[in-house]
């Protein structure tokens, strides 16, 4: 005889988090954070000591690029696999909420397809990579006078429209689609480093802090980054157009150094290699220039925004605790507050976690 | 099946532990797979009557939530109204804190119990509930075949306003409830208009299928 029959639906699981040393800056977590590190510092600067593993992916980089693999492709490959791991896990951990499977099958497919796989099908048929899903400021080249000139001065009819969608994008679509969605349709559905953080880094979420002190450092580092990609944009344009001007000797020099402070020591060292110990979303919440455009854009001109419902928020600080970006969640539902900051990446966790449904992710 | 001015004596296990029957003071004794207790609320009083205070179920406080010593004041569950009442829930409580606040910052408050509304979790299924939802009022209900998602609606047979809700697996909109209630709207338009008050998160599908039975099923 049964009496009593109880479906449970699978809900978000966060018992022990708090208490692991993995999860929470124990030993296992710096150990996990030295190793990424050194794998970033030999990717970046040292690559020849990674030619034993490159080796290895020579026959699949003939295949899928016709060409030789490089450590770029070795790390675009452990990229990938790493996105598709941890994003099987992250299916399983959030199988309950359809808002989180359709968003960690939309970054995996971003990330296999379009900055796996195109890219080397781009370079097989032209000998040219190129990253659909990244656009300036945050790959900067793409309107630098180099490759704009490579896309539009080659004659080819691909070229000149992979040159065309990332204009386009960069100046057409990132207003729109942040109007209608907010920078979620970015930052947590299609892009690669948001995708690795969403995935990769979604074990290590509960350690960004929530300061103020963070959020004031952080709105001057993010728009730092955006104000160095901006004059650095200007200054190659017009080293580009005036061989003679002043800026010209300079411009190499600065754009070498971006790419190694920028693009190197901040997006990929401490971005990635620090996820175990300071949280996943470091790069994207004080250095990308990209979210900071899309921050701006969200915070005024945006429809997007996270609602309270009533006074039901019980102030236990799930939200605030799994916040990757730091954004105090709680402070604004206990007062019944819309949250609407520049920072947020709209990834629905804190409406995930929240034990009474308080929050909910709004484009309206 | 209510059984009434009868206790539990005691609960019973099968050869594996788990709980298999109830053995109740009337000598009764009932097959049983899982046990639900409900205590209620007692309000601890011990510090409040060592201190002097006035204490009977609760804490006694006046309308402002002053105890019977004008310079201590007593919110929340620990409070027993003028009229014998205790509020129980966490909003209610919320709203006490709120009073408070207001009458030791001189303002000239009384207190109000907030809209009747409360949400919980139980084995991970969400449950809300607001207004009256006495089972003497007649109710439209939706129960989809998963069995994760029930909701019922309370509305006055002869006026058709409606009284109160009950949603469990589904999110609700406090505000929205608070108005149609409050302002005695015909079930007949909450039915309708029943989209406006879901809270599930987007990608759902449960607003959509709970407006289609809405529009299929008005009573």
């Amino acid at each position: 005889m049964n009496l009593v029959q109880i479906n449970l639906p699978p809900s978000v699981d966060n018992n022990g988090v708090m208490t692991s040393s993995w999860k929470r800056r124990g030993a296992p977590a710096y150990a996990l954070a030295v190793l990424l590190t050194a794998f970033y510092v030999m990717v970046y600067w040292f690559p020849e000591k990674l030619a034993w593993l490159t080796i290895v992916l020579e026959p699949l980089s003939q295949w899928m690029r016709s060409a030789p693999a490089d450590h770029w492709f070795l790390y675009g490959t452990l990229y990938t696999v790493a996105v598709l791991v941890m994003g099987a896990r992250m299916l399983y951990r959030y199988r309950g909420n359809r808002y989180q499977m359709w968003r960690t099958w939309s970054v995996m497919l971003f990330q296999l397809i379009a900055a796996y796989i195109l890219p080397g099908v781009f370079l097989a048929i032209e000998r040219q990579e190129f990253y659909l899903t990244y656009f300036w400021p945050l790959k900067p080249e793409y309107l630098l006078p180099g490759s704009i000139d490579v896309m539009f001065a080659s004659g080819n009819a691909m070229l000149t429209f992979l040159g065309g969608w990332t204009l386009v994008m960069s100046v057409v679509a990132v207003p729109v689609l942040t109007y209608f969605f907010g920078k979620r349709w970015y930052c947590s559905w299609v892009c690669g480093c948001g995708g690795l953080a969403e995935t990769l880094g979604d074990p290590f979420r509960q350690n960004g802090s929530y300061s103020m002190t963070s959020w004031k450092i952080e709105r001057w580092m993010i728009h730092g980054v955006l104000a160095l990609v901006v004059v650095l944009t200007a200054v190659l344009w017009w080293a580009h157009v005036d061989a003679n001007s002043a800026v010209a000797p300079y411009a190499h020099a600065m754009w070498r150094g971006y790419g190694f402070v920028i693009g190197g020591l901040f997006s990929g060292v401490i971005g990635v290699g620090f996820y175990p110990l300071l949280g996943a979303r470091v790069w994207c919440r004080f250095g990308c220039p990209m979210a900071a455009i899309l921050g701006m854009l969200q915070k005024w001109f945006s429809r997007f925004r996270i609602t309270t419902n009533g006074g039901q928020c019980i102030s236990c600080g799930n939200c605030s605790a799994y916040c990757e970006m730091g954004i105090d969640v709680r402070s604004y539902a206990q007062r019944g507050l819309d949250i609407k900051r520049a920072s947020c990446v709209g990834c629905g966790v804190c409406s995930s976690v929240c034990p009474r449904g308080v929050l909910r992710l709004e484009n309206r | 099946d209510v059984r009434c001015a009868t206790h539990v004596l005691k609960i019973l296990a099968d050869a594996a532990g788990r709980v298999s029957h109830v053995v109740l003071t009337s000598g009764e004794t009932l097959a049983a797979q899982l046990v639900v207790c409900c205590i209620g609320v007692e309000p601890t009083t011990d510090l409040a009557a060592s201190a002097g205070l006035d204490v009977a179920r609760g804490i006694v406080v006046n309308g402002a939530l002053r105890t019977s010593d004008p310079a201590v004041y007593a919110a929340g569950d620990c409070a027993e109204l003028p009229g014998g009442r205790v509020e129980m829930t966490w909003y209610a409580a919320r709203a006490q804190g709120e009073c408070v606040a207001s009458v030791m910052c001189g303002e000239t408050v009384v207190y109000r119990p907030p809209f009747r509304h409360d949400s919980a979790k139980f084995f991970d299924i969400e449950f809300q509930s607001c207004g009256l939802v006495d089972t003497s009022y007649a109710s439209w209900t939706w129960a989809p075949p998963d069995g994760m998602r029930f909701v019922r609606i309370a509305y006055d047979e002869r006026t058709r306003c409606v009284v109160g809700a009950h949603a469990l697996g589904v999110r609700m909109r406090q505000d929205v409830w608070a108005t149609w209630i409050n302002e005695g709207v015909s079930v007949d338009v909450v039915l309708r208009s029943i989209r406006k008050a879901c809270f599930d998160p987007e990608l759902y599908l449960t607003p959509q299928q709970l407006e289609a039975a809405a529009r299929r099923g008005a009573p």
